[in-house]
């Protein structure tokens, strides 16, 4: 076999796989074109050319009588509607908790913060409290026997915060009933507060502000401004 | 349960791809009921068709154009345009097919699944008698080859689809379409050969690569 024989074998096998393409018309137009020369001038592989085009042309659907997609479109339709209903029922829920775990983050922060805040209040106002009495320092304890002390400190106030209050609202609420944090939070969650107020009548209004006060569950005057309500004992 | 509406349809060649298909997928990707229902009444009729070459099974070709539907509705925006929309509503089309075909084994036997709907009016009636003959001819010969072989054939010539896209539908190297084509030639051998007039085909294995 000559150097030209096989090159003419190879095109012809070549353009045998590519033959069924060129019938169907889906070949690319460079490779259409080489298989139209080798078809000019080879029998075999015109013969085959012709009977694969007229299996194509007897495959190919012409004009036919087709039944209207309307009854299964309606089936699909309904089958659709079921599954989108489920869907955005999933999607509500989903979103549902999305929300209660995105409140629950807003206010885990807030509410984390703030108890920093407050136990840094209490690290810093704790060391101002002397450890040691002096010497000539009055009792800091009192008897049944003992007469009511005319120095008396200001009224103290218990304070419980919902978990959703924010550092501000705190603060504001100190600000308005004239407040600073001496203690807490205890294990209730509540903080001690000294009052500015020096008279029961200030005390009073104070409490009135505090229950208003936004994210405030309790309020609670304790000490001697608030007789009959505590047992005048108080904590430092 | 009413009886079937038909109509005639008319469609244009096997290469016009409509590349409306592309955008009506688009917005059927955003929940577009009225595109799906377009695109919808393109593939009933073209998957549909196809499938009935397989089956005259006209409930289980419903289901399996519904099937293929649905799934096109809840994965339209996955289509990323990497093929042609027709291609990718197909190979999903092939995979429902082989699935259901093969669990309900309601594949119409050879030689039933002509459309009886037929029409060829350009046809005389001596025509059209050589042409439902050679169709049945045909139809006998691709219902002997193995299924890869025969739905290669069938894609290529019945809808018409490039070597290419038949291995995106059926999900294999583009040789080996090539391969199941020439090995289904080489089995419709004396079909080919009554169809070119000849008594021996040229597809000689001796000659030819794959």
């Amino acid at each position: 076999m000559t150097t030209d024989d096989s090159f003419v074998a190879s095109e012809h096998a070549e353009i045998l796989v590519d033959l069924p393409w060129h019938a169907n018309g889906t070949l690319a137009p460079l490779d259409a074109a080489r298989v139209a020369a080798h078809v000019a001038r080879c029998d075999d592989c015109r013969r085959e050319l012709d009977a694969l085009e007229t299996m194509a042309r007897s495959l190919r659907p012409d004009a036919v009588v087709e039944r209207s997609p309307g009854p299964a479109l309606a089936r699909l339709t309904a089958k659709i509607d079921a599954f989108e209903a489920r869907r955005e029922r999933r999607q509500a829920v989903l979103s549902g908790t999305a929300a209660f775990f995105g409140r629950w983050r807003t206010l885990a922060l807030p509410a984390a913060v703030a108890l920093q805040a407050v136990v840094i209040l209490v690290l810093v106002v704790r060391p101002t409290v002397p450890l040691v009495d002096a010497p000539d320092a009055p009792a800091r304890y009192r008897t049944l026997t003992d007469a009511a002390p005319t120095d008396r400190v200001r009224p103290h106030m218990r304070l419980v915060f919902d978990d959703g209050a924010t550092v501000a609202q705190m603060r504001t609420l100190l600000e308005l009933i004239g407040a600073q944090v001496v203690a807490g939070p205890n294990a209730s969650g509540a903080l001690t507060v000294e009052l500015a107020a020096t008279s029961r009548a200030d005390a009073d209004r104070a409490l009135a502000i505090a229950r208003a006060g936004a994210g405030v569950v309790f309020a609670e005057v304790v000490g001697p401004q608030s007789p009959g309500r505590t047992a005048g004992v108080e904590e430092r | 349960m009413s009886e079937p509406v038909l109509r005639l349809v008319s469609e244009g060649g096997p290469r016009s791809e409509p590349r409306e298909d592309q955008e009506l997928l688009a917005r059927v990707a955003r929940g577009d009921r009225a595109a799906f229902e377009k695109l919808y009444g393109r593939y009933h009729l073209r998957i549909g068709r196809f499938l009935y070459r397989f089956t005259a099974n006209r409930e289980l070709i419903d289901e399996i154009v519904n099937d293929t539907m649905f799934t096109v509705w809840r994965k339209a925006s996955a289509f990323r345009g990497d093929s042609r929309a027709s291609t990718w509503i197909l190979g999903i089309a092939y995979r429902r097919a082989l699935r259901a075909l093969r669990s309900a084994s309601r594949a119409a036997p050879p030689g039933t699944t002509l459309p009886a709907e037929s029409v060829e009016a350009e046809l005389t009636s001596d025509d059209l008698a050589g042409a439902r003959e050679q169709r049945e001819w045909i139809d006998r010969g691709l219902a002997e080859l193995p299924f890869p072989q025969r739905i290669v054939i069938e894609l290529a010539y019945f809808l018409g689809l490039s070597c290419e896209e038949i291995a995106v539908i059926v999900d294999c190297p583009v040789n080996t379409v090539k391969t199941r084509m020439f090995n289904a030639r080489a089995r419709l051998r004396p079909v080919l050969a009554r169809l070119s007039g000849a008594e021996h085909s040229p597809v000689s294995p001796a000659r030819s690569t794959p």
